[in-house]
């Protein structure tokens, strides 16, 4: 009978200690969530819950936590927003100062009749370049803002891809023959109807090769173009000068510019324009290249995406 | 705490050594009961084969490695510094690991024990088995006490393996031959076995502990062998934390 | 709070000599903080005694503007993540199972805290290769991941890019950078390399034989650091001579055949140098105006041959 009860006794003994002990831990785990959430109120976004025990008590450590960190990477990313902002304003007061700054010293050139009659004609011809080149990049900046902001409108049509490459590339025969550029194109015979916005897809092959006439320094350049079920890709290779390996991340920012030096034709909006173009169409472009020896653009539309956009 | 002592068995995964013995201690039981059985004795025999060998000369030095190598492991990999930035002091630490020995203690004897019985239902003859259980519980957990004297050796003798492997074989073989010759040492080991003999020994005609004399003085009660293993494990727990935290991680 | 991590007297004494001597070190919240020594100078010590591994003889230690004692180890500590000497795994087991042990034992942040951590350090998740096959640089990868587990706000890394490949080192150094510039953590981090310690820290402090002996940003070191002219002539010793005759400038170092250092730099215009040179048929290959490196300052002030 003793035995028994010195038995029982023990054991209930055993299960208060666990209970106590249980109540213990909790209670020293809600003292430390009261700490950390007293100091992320007064602004120290670094602070962690380390949960201890499992439970419905660690979920809620585990929330607190993620909610926290979410703060943090909104105010990272608000900083970054900041800081790439800024940039893109001393950028642009740079790219529209120097044209004008160039402008303006023409013609007031002009102006005072300081320059011969011979010469007079030429700065009338430089000062309108600059002044149609500060305008092209008025414009740009603007169709690039509208697409940052998603403001800009796009008209969809079903339209045949290849028969519109061919198109675009015919305008360019001509150039690439004045600038000694040989060229080689691959496109497949099939139709393939994708919805495009014609303007846009325009605007996106234009870019690419002017870019190659004006930046490579190539003497031969490359399109092809690949249908499958599930994809259309054209690549667009030039063997020219090539981008550096360490600028390639980020040839699709705005105003990046590879050339620092050769401020004078083209800006740096042009590629950023062109995946931005691309996103609206649900296709990527990435880029491929080798110092010296050729670059490759590298444009994806996936259909089935392509589909989605009948209905938008 | 309760972590703590997860985390002990979670270090021991993969080390052979461990997995080795506890394997043997479940196995080894069978070809012994064969061989009883060869030899006509009874399950009693068996069971005191058992306990004797199994229990007072294989589990301590088992034990005793386990033991120091559960220190060692820490000093060798430098993980005391990781454990002590975490707030885990080394003190806790001895702690788990004590509580660790005496469950693997209870994972060794208990599955012996348990291998004993299954060979005496296969031999037809067992009896009392829930006292037998009962027996290896507090068995192990004795042993298990008695072995902690190797963690200050262990501390003392500052990563050196083999010291307190040696300590504990000496130990456990010394304690072993001066229970079978009767002689009174007071070290802890043999203190249980003075207990427990006349509780293993019941029915055998070897050994008769009431008509002998010189057996029934050397006997003790109860509460002088948990009397001898509670001051002996005090002292051993006491000195091995001071010596911990004494000593440089 | 001014100081995220202050020490004020610390001293540490064993029995025969004293290793650390009235260290008071300031370091600001949110920048990294670069402690730089000889193998010896105490730096590790230092650390140690942050983290309570060895105890404090003299002075105190004062972390998240609270002073370190032994009531409130247990809120500190969970704030700091750290790697002292060599990382301390078990090696039977593999670099997950060894997270998931200190991660237990230390409280979890997320709930795939260890697979981030690997994730981040480049450690595969949850494979099978066991710790005792790891590579140095490996294990130095683990380390970290075990010190940035649980987002502490506070980091002490004791040569953190001890073993490390190049990219690793690269790699380490961009995501500590990240760390405090976008997140704001603060960093306490010794090394032998100080030109890495010089691209990242924000301020540092210099150990030698226990004495903090300097302890300034790096910025302001970078000004004050000797600035001298090199020139790269044909014949420096010739062009020395012929500087100091004319020109009276004492100050220059000739480094070898073709290197000669300038230190005053105001005494005259570096192209009436050039020119006069020229002029005296020695060739001038290259001027530049340089700074001595912070290895340069570290082997002045130790007055020693840098980091052995």
């Amino acid at each position: 009978m003793v035995t028994f009860l010195i038995l029982v006794c023990s054991l209930l003994f055993i299960v208060c200690f666990i209970l106590c002990s249980g109540m213990v831990k909790t209670n020293r785990q809600l003292d430390t969530i009261c700490d950390v959430l007293a100091d992320v109120k007064d602004g120290n976004l670094n602070r962690r819950i380390l949960a201890q025990k499992a439970g419905k008590i660690r979920e809620i450590c585990y929330g607190i936590n993620e909610i926290v960190e979410i703060m943090q990477n909104r105010i990272i990313e608000q900083k970054i927003s900041e800081q790439s902002y800024k940039r893109l304003m001393t950028g642009l007061s740079h790219d529209v100062k120097t044209p004008l700054a160039s402008l303006i010293g023409y013609l007031e050139a002009i102006d005072g009749r300081m320059v011969k009659e011979e010469k007079r004609d030429r700065y009338v011809n430089i000062a309108l370049m600059k002044a149609i080149q500060l305008k092209d990049f008025t414009n740009a900046l603007f169709e690039w803002v509208k697409l940052d902001a998603k403001e800009k409108v796009f008209h969809f049509q079903k339209l045949d891809i290849v028969e519109l490459t061919r198109t675009i590339i015919l305008d360019w025969l001509n150039v690439f023959e004045k600038k000694e550029i040989t060229y080689e194109f691959q496109i497949p015979e099939t139709e393939c109807s994708m919805f495009l916005d014609k303007i846009s897809y325009e605007r996106i092959i234009n870019n690419l090769f002017q870019n190659i006439v004006v930046h490579s320094d190539a003497d031969k350049m490359k399109l092809d173009m690949e249908i499958s079920d599930e994809k259309v890709c054209i690549d667009i290779t030039d063997w020219g000068t090539g981008i550096e390996e360490g600028k390639l991340p980020f040839i699709f920012e705005r105003l990046y510019r590879c050339d620092e030096a050769r401020a004078m034709e083209g800006n740096g909006l042009g590629l950023a324009i062109v995946k931005e173009l691309l996103a609206a169409h649900h296709a990527s472009i990435y880029v491929e290249s080798m110092e010296g020896e050729f670059t490759r653009f590298k444009i994806v539309f996936f259909k089935n995406s392509n589909k989605q956009l009948q209905n938008e | 705490m309760l972590k703590c002592i997860l985390a002990e068995f979670m270090k021991v995964k993969r080390k052979k050594f461990v997995l080795g013995t506890l394997l043997a201690a479940w196995i080894l039981p069978v070809p012994l009961t064969i061989i009883v059985v060869k030899a006509k004795l009874s399950f009693d025999i068996l069971f005191m084969f058992a306990i004797e060998f199994g229990f007072f000369l294989i589990l301590p030095i088992v034990l005793g490695i386990i033991a120091s190598s559960s220190i060692n492991v820490e000093y060798d990999n430098q993980t005391f510094k990781n454990m002590l930035s975490i707030s885990i002091s080394k003190g806790m630490m001895l702690w788990a690991k004590i509580i660790f020995l005496i469950f693997m203690s209870f994972l060794y004897g208990i599955g012996a024990m348990v291998s004993v019985i299954i060979g005496g239902v296969v031999l037809g003859d067992y009896a009392s088995v829930l006292s037998k259980l009962g027996m290896a519980v507090l068995l192990s957990f004795m042993v298990a006490l008695s072995i902690l004297p190797v963690y200050i050796v262990t501390v003392l003798a500052a990563k050196k393996h083999i010291i307190p492997t040696v300590f504990t074989i000496a130990y456990t073989i010394v304690c072993f031959i001066s229970s079978l010759k009767l002689v009174r040492l007071p070290l802890p080991l043999t203190t249980v076995f003075r207990w427990a003999l006349p509780h293993i020994s019941n029915n055998s005609r070897f050994i008769n502990t009431a008509g002998n004399g010189r057996i029934s003085e050397w006997i003790v009660t109860l509460p002088y062998c948990i009397g001898t293993i509670v001051l002996m494990s005090v002292v051993s727990i006491g000195l091995t934390t001071v010596i911990l935290n004494n000593r440089e991680v | 709070m001014e100081y995220l991590v202050k020490t004020n007297g610390l001293t540490k004494k064993y029995e025969t000599q004293t290793v650390i001597k009235n260290v008071n070190l300031h370091v600001k919240p949110g920048t990294i903080y670069g402690l730089l020594g000889r193998n010896g100078a105490g730096k590790t010590t230092i650390m140690k005694m942050m983290l309570g591994l060895t105890k404090i003889t003299e002075g105190s230690i004062t972390l998240f503007g609270k002073s370190l004692c032994d009531g409130n180890k247990r809120k500190i500590y969970p704030r700091i993540g750290s790697i002292i000497e060599a990382p301390g795994f078990y090696p039977n087991l593999t670099g997950t199972e060894n997270l998931k042990i200190f991660s237990m034992l230390r409280g979890t942040v997320s709930r795939d805290e260890v697979k981030k951590a690997l994730e981040i350090v480049g450690l595969p998740y949850k494979d099978k290769k066991l710790y005792s096959n790891y590579s140095l640089g490996m294990k130095q990868r683990l380390g970290i991941a075990n010190a940035i587990m649980h987002d502490p706000e506070l980091l002490i890394l004791d040569e953190p890019i001890n073993g490390l490949d190049p990219i690793g080192i690269v790699e380490i150094r961009e995501f500590l950078e990240k760390l405090c510039k976008e997140r704001g953590k603060t960093i306490i981090i010794s090394s032998h390399i100080l030109s890495e310690i010089d691209l990242i820290a924000d301020d540092i402090g210099i150990i030698n034989n226990g004495y903090l002996i300097e302890e300034s940003s790096v910025q302001k070191l970078r000004d004050k650091n000797q600035k001298y002219i090199l020139f790269r002539v044909s014949d420096s010793s010739r062009a020395s001579m012929l500087i100091e005759q004319k020109f009276g400038i004492k100050q220059y170092k000739v480094e070898d055949e073709a290197i000669l250092k300038v230190y005053q730099t105001n005494i005259v215009e570096t192209n009436i140098i050039n020119r006069f040179l020229m002029e005296n048929e020695i060739d001038v290959f290259e001027t530049r105006i340089c700074n001595d490196s912070l290895e340069d300052y570290f082997k002045k002030i130790t007055g020693g041959e840098g980091i052995a």
